[in-house]
């Protein structure tokens, strides 16, 4: 176990640093943006900073407009106070700001990122200040040192053996009095598994505190959580006997990412969405992609540390000509980019699937060979939105439908889209699809920058 | 042996009762016989992960039997991809109050808004009334069918009594507002029957808007609706309900005011006198004073101010046969001036007589009272004003207080040619005489109105001219706005021309 832990800790840094060198002689300050004012838009996080981004998208809001070779940069100044200092670097777009905003990126990088596209000749060439360290993407802490791997394996250990005694201690007094404990007796096993650095599965944990809610089959989904978090904790005992892309997908569910294939894919990737979560003192962005010829989803997956700054390779709305190397796993989804020829605009959405029960079927299908599958991106077109018992369902013209999240917002419009029938992207989770995008206008329209109608 | 019954038995606890053992005689019943487990709970887990992938690897999505068959009939082209990007800024909070001049310049086009701004629209248009008619110009059959669907939006799609008088019933304040306030424009009869319908259980502060309400498209129609408001136990509902019957020549409490003034009022050598009658009680139910107060003098004042507010304009021309700038000199030189010029002006106001209006505002010097009958004027006779003011003041355009900076930066409605030109030329005749001063800062917000008034021939000049004009330093903070304004409404009609 350990010598296959060794092996798979993260690597991929020299590969991804060299493509990233590349990048930044391509796409800096000296070439053409390759996003446009929309996809800038669509990393706002609230559609009331899409206003005021807007709004500071003006050059006389601004002091010491500059740029160098890798980014731009400004000030706010403010009467008795210091300048608010905000600095945006181009490749990997990084937008970092010295303001009060709870938000990354906030109002202010937004608006002078926007300024740099719309009016770039108000912009001077300049020395960069002291003030700013262009950021790079900051991945997964490396474990260095084989005594690293070994006191982390001896955590991982101790901490499933815990959830072990848990997990049968919960079934000893039954489900039904699970369902009455407080939420600090999730919390507390789930901070315990933290500490032993088992943060996917903690997620877990506190996500069984939801499945108690009312309805009247809870227990099936609730014993079914139960059993896949026991499906694990066997993986994990039996790792050594596991084949290869078994073993991959049970490290990857523990949070320990697979080694990366030797086999890279080209194609024409489509940025379909972004999906940002925040756990602790880090964010975890989700970037999907989806191959034009290979007709298969990706993922970029960016960790960042710290709130003020967000990092990301690329935005949603964009095609990039990339070779993509993805982790080994039987369901191979997550990947990291090798090298990188071109961002271009698309003409039209990716070719999609029209049938939700075939669609489904893709998701099952990887459901059975990696349980701990969480999510799944799923791209559909020739569908619509309608209301049915009072929720959003997304409908396809046999009539089979799935449901969307309870309360969702953006239901309106898709089904004021769905007059001409639907393209829409989006991830399910067994139980419901979660829109992310959709195509409206010739491009691509991120869904949450979009203000919310009950 | 399924999920739900292992479920059941999980339900208990595996002190109290032993997980159901697997029975039958099918494969994944095979496979469960040979899962072992020490202890019981390893055992149940284990069924229930097998259990619950085989479950879940069979489950097909739910279908529904119907047909989809309520799509949008065949609609009008939506807008140009560049047109759509501008609508996006605006709902996004960027130069919003030109909405209506796009929806409008769209709809003339032949037109539509793209079907992912709709839901936003017509949010919008719920709260905001002026952007209704706008929209259902411009929303087309995509539109009217999505606003079939939420009852929120059904203002959109026709009007029904039956519909109306729903949503007027479970609404919230600012959209029964906007309800009836679309009702009293499309059918007034319709608006009136839906307030009587509710009006016995209003609150108080309720009344007073909706009877506010009715002077859209009033007429004599709402007059025995009107004389009973004027029993009603508020004062305020009393006032308005007898502000609004003054407006109708004909009603009776107009007949009762011109009886009573016939004797009160005398015009000798150009001045008004006045004979003040006894209080009755008639006149204090037709909002006449104010009983409350002991002071006689000003008891008297807020009398005369009352009885000729709720006159009848024709009164004063027919009585005296004099023009309306004779009657307003006439009131000038009145001991009583101030009380009949406050009469005068919420008549005129009121009655919305644009050529009174144009006599006061000729007469009496600028004042933020004589500013109220501006909206009452027509076009041509702002124009007449404005060449008035125009030709007579020598005041610089830019320094603080100029009557003709005020009187334009008020003109919310689309400016003539003539209102223009008059604007441009004058901030050309005195940019060089500006010197290092800073302008007054009403210049900017008159600036933005005229941008986002001036007719659409007129914003190559106007960018033009005010371009060189934001050159200067002490004029760049008031013309940044309003030239973004220009550029963007420049851009938007061309888009949607294009």
């Amino acid at each position: 176990v350990l010598h296959f832990l060794l092996r798979t800790r993260r690597i991929p840094s020299r590969p991804l640093r060299q493509s990233f060198t590349k990048l930044r002689n391509d796409f800096t300050t000296n070439a053409p943006f390759p996003y446009t004012s929309e996809q800038v838009l669509g990393l706002a996080q609230h559609d009331y900073q899409v206003k005021t981004s807007r709004e500071l998208a003006a050059a006389h809001r601004w002091q010491n407009l500059s740029f160098d070779d890798q980014g731009i940069w400004a000030e706010i100044p403010i009467k008795d106070k210091p300048a608010i200092q905000t600095n945006v670097c181009l490749t990997p777009l990084s937008l970092g700001c010295t303001c009060v905003s709870y938000h990354a990126p906030c109002q202010h990088a937004l608006g002078l990122l926007l300024l740099w596209l719309e009016h770039p000749e108000v912009f001077t060439k300049k020395e960069t200040p002291n003030w700013i360290t262009w950021s790079e993407i900051d991945e997964v802490s490396e474990i260095s040192e084989a005594n690293d791997v070994q006191q982390h394996y001896k955590r991982i250990e101790t901490g499933l053996g815990e959830l072990e005694v848990w997990l049968f201690d919960l079934l000893r007094s039954g489900l039904e009095v699970a369902r009455g404990r407080p939420s600090a007796y999730y919390q507390q096993m789930a901070d315990r598994l933290v500490d032993a650095g088992l943060g996917e599965v903690a997620k877990d944990i506190r996500q069984l505190a939801i499945l108690t809610a009312k309805h009247s089959r809870w227990h099936e989904d609730y014993l079914s959580a139960l059993s896949k978090l026991h499906l694990l904790l066997q993986g994990f005992k039996r790792l050594n006997t596991l084949p290869e892309l078994n073993k991959a997908d049970v490290c990857s569910a523990l949070g320990w990412p697979p080694d990366l294939e030797p086999r890279t894919m080209s194609d024409h990737w489509h940025v379909l969405g972004r999906r940002i979560e925040s756990e602790n003192n880090r964010k975890v962005q989700r970037l999907y992609l989806w191959g034009e010829a290979s007709q298969r989803p990706a993922v970029l997956v960016t960790i960042m540390h710290g709130k003020k700054t967000l990092v990301t390779r690329f935005l949603p709305g964009v095609v990039l000509k990339a070779s993509l190397s993805f982790h080994k796993s039987s369901t191979p989804l997550r990947a990291e980019l090798i090298s990188l020829e071109d961002i271009s605009q698309p003409l039209a959405p990716i070719r999609a699937e029209t049938s939700i029960n075939v669609a489904l079927e893709a998701f099952t299908n990887s459901r059975i060979k990696n349980p701990w599958l969480k999510t799944y991106p799923l791209a559909l077109q020739n569908v619509i939105v309608e209301q049915h018992e009072g929720s959003w369902i997304l409908r396809d013209k046999e009539g089979y439908f799935m449901r969307l999240p309870a309360r969702y917002q953006q239901g309106w419009y898709l089904r004021a889209l769905s007059a001409n029938r639907l393209w829409v992207f989006g991830e399910y989770d067994g139980l419901r699809f979660l829109p992310i995008s959709t195509w409206a206008n010739d491009h691509l329209l991120e869904l949450h920058t979009l203000k919310g109608i009950a | 042996m399924n999920l739900a019954k292992l479920a059941n038995a999980a339900l208990l606890g595996t002190q109290r009762a032993a997980p159901p053992s697997p029975s039958g005689h099918d494969a994944v019943s095979s496979l469960l016989k040979d899962i072992k487990g020490e202890p019981i709970e390893n055992k149940l887990l284990s069924l229930a992960g097998t259990l619950s992938l085989y479950e879940e690897a069979g489950t097909t999505p739910p279908r529904l039997k119907r047909v989809i068959h309520d799509l949008p009939p065949q609609d009008k082209p939506r807008c140009r991809v560049d047109a759509a990007k501008l609508l996006g800024r605006m709902l996004n909070g960027q130069h919003t109050e030109l909405l209506p001049e796009f929806l409008t310049a769209l709809a003339e086009a032949g037109q539509r808004a793209p079907e992912e701004t709709l839901p936003l629209l017509l949010d919008r248009a719920r709260n905001t009334y002026h952007l209704r008619a706008p929209l259902i110009s411009a929303m087309g059959e995509t539109g009217r069918w999505l606003a079939r669907q939420n009852s929120a939006w059904h203002f959109a799609d026709g009007l029904t009594f039956e519909r109306v008088n729903a949503d007027w019933k479970t609404n919230m304040l600012l959209a029964r507002q906007g309800i009836l306030k679309q009702v009293r424009t499309h059918d007034a009869v319709m608006g009136l029957e839906l307030i009587n319908s509710t009006w016995k259980n209003e609150s108080p502060t309720d009344r007073i808007w909706i009877i506010k309400a009715l002077q859209l498209n009033l007429s004599p129609a709402d007059e025995p609706f009107l004389e009973t408001a004027l029993d009603d136990r508020s004062l305020s509902v009393r006032k308005i309900a007898a502000e609004l019957l003054s407006v109708l020549p004909e009603s009776r409490l107009s007949k009762r005011m011109t009886t009573l003034a016939e004797t009160m009022f005398e015009l000798r050598e150009a001045e008004l006198f006045v004979d003040f009658p006894e209080t009755t009680p008639q006149m204090t139910r037709d909002g006449v004073g104010h009983p409350l107060w002991n002071d006689r003098e000003k008891v008297l004042a807020s009398q005369l101010t009352d009885i000729v507010s709720l006159l009848p304009l024709e009164f004063w021309t027919r009585k005296f046969k004099a023009t309306p700038a004779t009657i307003l000199e006439a009131a000038r030189a009145s001991i009583w001036s101030k009380s009949l010029l406050g009469g005068l002006t919420a008549a005129i106001e009121r009655q919305a007589r644009s050529d009174w209006a144009l006599a006061l505002l000729l007469a009496e010097s600028y004042n933020t009272q004589t500013l109220r009958v501006l909206s009452v004027l027509s076009p041509a006779t702002m124009d007449t004003y404005i060449k008035h003011l125009h030709e007579t003041l020598n005041h610089n355009l830019l320094l603080t207080d100029n009557p003709l900076l005020k009187v334009m930066g008020r003109w919310l409605q689309p400016w003539s040619e003539t209102l223009s030109d008059i604007c441009l030329t004058r901030l050309q005749l005195h940019k060089d005489h500006a010197g290092n001063k800073l302008p007054d800062i009403t210049l900017e917000s008159t600036l933005k109105t005229f941008a986002r008034f001036c007719p659409r021939s007129f914003i190559p000049r106007a960018l033009e001219e005010l371009q060189v004009l934001s050159q200067h330093d002490v004029f760049r903070k008031a013309c940044f706005e309003p030239l973004q304004i220009l550029f963007f409404r420049r851009a938007m009609l061309e888009e949607v021309k294009s």
